[in-house]
């Protein structure tokens, strides 16, 4: 699902992000990717989500080598990826419902199946009765979740989520966490960034420990 | 059709959420279109009287007395050959003395004193809607000024020459302020644009990450654009309409001695759409060159 052979990237000269990074996650795989700050976690979710190029190495999406993708491409790629962000990126003056049909109306799908779906997702996580609140007037949890509706709503293959709990009190937190647990039982690929090692621990799922922008260990399935 | 009504939905958006600075840009199109629109009815009018003007352009040529038929003749082939002459018309003396003497009215008893009729024979030259410009004219005269038959050859008079000469240099220096101010509304569009992009660097950000075109991303910005210039051209030229309404309507434009006036007019409701969609155009040019500095999709 997704492959990186000898990736580097950086963010200027004096700022290596990635070194020789090689490493892949299978279809259906829930995978952690951790490390102290600065390792690596959120530039390796940032070139999966196409927000970032590689300078030298490969990355394959979907089988695709991404390296290869005209720019028309690339946001129908994006849509096939669904982005949990540790601080939300809700659109604050848009109702909860708007914030999570934005990933519909992007692709043009006609109105009542933009409501159908959202309405869907917004019960998946159990925020159907905020739809028409606006982001400002939830709590930290209830926007995490508002974000997830957002990144399922497309049922994307992929979910990318950079520190989900990471602003979340302990309660709020095991709830993401149940809820990320119950969209990889479905069958999406999941990716998540975090320093909550307590999670990593208790799950038993594979690790990416990244060091300096290095994988130091867990980049192969099985490994 | 449903994307287009939600990427205007979105361009209201953006000017609902920052109605001052949409109001001024509006407000600052409207002034300018307002003098470009001013302008134009003047230069409208102007260039109106001088194409009545130049409708009635024709040429005398005034015999000389006793040319014979050939001579004559001559002068005809000339004047027929300059390919500008739609009618050659004879006036014979006694011909002319009739016009002269309707023309008199009730004065027309001082003829008598004249005795013999002193005015000579003529050809009267109307000339083809090619031919009637200052420079054509002037050319055909000289063509038949010096034949054996001509005593005297007159034209259009100097003023009418000046007349041409001052629409030209109004319409140049109309084009040339016209450009500029149109060039400054662009700037301000334009400007206006960014401050809407800036304003929406997240939700850009988002929407691109959730795999959003840049068709997608850009449409509403350029919608806006073009709405912000509709909205300042129509508002120009309504004010432009009430003012001719208030200050110009049934003022009447003299066309010369005998030749009566012409009221003035707005120019037609055609025109004035083709003007309005030119400040939609200046808007989304205004957005164009604002994306492409600001936003890279």
């Amino acid at each position: 699902m997704i492959q990186m052979y000898h990736v580097h990237m950086s963010y200027g000269p004096d700022s290596r992000a990635l070194v020789d990074v090689t490493l892949r996650i299978a279809k259906a795989e829930f995978v952690f990717a951790t490390g102290p700050s600065g390792a690596g976690k959120t530039s390796l979710l940032r070139l999966i989500m196409l927000a970032e190029r590689c300078e030298a190495g490969q990355l394959l999406l979907f089988g695709q080598n991404v390296a290869r993708l005209s720019a028309r491409q690339i946001p129908l790629l994006r849509r096939r990826i669904g982005i949990v962000f540790q601080d939300f990126k809700l659109l604050p003056l848009r109702t909860v419902e708007e914030n999570v049909a934005v990933g519909l109306e992007v692709q043009g799908k006609p109105r009542r199946e933009i409501r159908r779906r959202t309405a869907e997702v917004l019960k998946l996580v159990g925020l159907e009765h905020k739809a028409r609140a606006c982001p400002p007037r939830l709590s930290g949890g209830e926007q995490q979740r508002v974000a997830i509706a957002r990144a399922l709503v497309n049922d994307p293959p992929i979910l990318l989520a950079d520190e989900p709990t990471g602003n979340l009190d302990a309660q709020l937190a095991a709830e993401i966490r149940g809820l990320l647990d119950g969209i990889h039982a479905r069958g999406t690929t999941v990716v998540v960034a975090t320093h909550d090692e307590e999670w990593v621990a208790r799950t038993q799922r594979r690790v990416i420990r990244l060091e300096r922008g290095r994988v130091a260990s867990g980049g192969m399935p099985g490994g | 059709m449903a994307r287009l009504l939600y990427f205007l939905g979105q361009a209201l958006r953006h000017m609902r959420r920052s109605p001052i600075v949409a109001a001024i840009t509006v407000a600052t199109q409207a002034v300018v279109f307002l003098l470009l629109g001013a302008a134009w009815v003047v230069a409208h009018n102007l260039g109106r009287t001088a194409e009545r003007l130049e409708a009635g352009l024709e040429l005398s040529v005034f015999l000389r007395d006793g040319a014979d038929a050939a001579q004559v003749a001559e002068v005809r082939a000339r004047l027929v050959g300059s390919g500008h002459v739609a009618e050659v018309r004879e006036v014979s003396p006694e011909e002319a003395l009739a016009r002269f003497r309707a023309r008199l009215g009730g004065d027309a008893a001082l003829l008598e004193a004249l005795g013999d009729n002193p005015l000579p024979a003529s050809l009267e030259v109307a000339l083809t809607p090619e031919g009637r410009t200052p420079e054509g004219v002037r050319a055909l005269a000289a063509s038949v000024r010096g034949l054996a038959a001509v005593e005297e050859v007159q034209f259009g008079e100097a003023w009418l020459d000046r007349l041409f000469e001052a629409l030209g240099v109004m319409r140049l220096i109309g084009w040339a302020l016209g450009g500029l101010l149109v060039f400054a509304t662009l700037l301000i569009v334009s400007n206006t644009i960014r401050l809407s992009v800036y304003a929406r660097q997240e939700e850009i950000h988002i929407l691109e990450l959730v795999g959003a075109t840049e068709l997608f991303v850009k449409a509403p910005f350029y919608l806006e654009g073009a709405l912000l210039g509709l909205l300042g051209a129509g508002l120009g030229l309504g004010l432009v309409a009430g003012l001719f309404h208030w200050l110009a309507a049934g003022v009447r434009l003299p066309l010369g001695p005998g030749a009566g006036s012409l009221p003035v007019e707005l120019p037609p409701l055609e025109a004035l759409a083709v003007f309005v969609a030119g400040g939609a155009l200046v808007g989304v040019l205004g957005t164009f060159t604002s994306l492409w500095r600001h936003l890279r999709v």
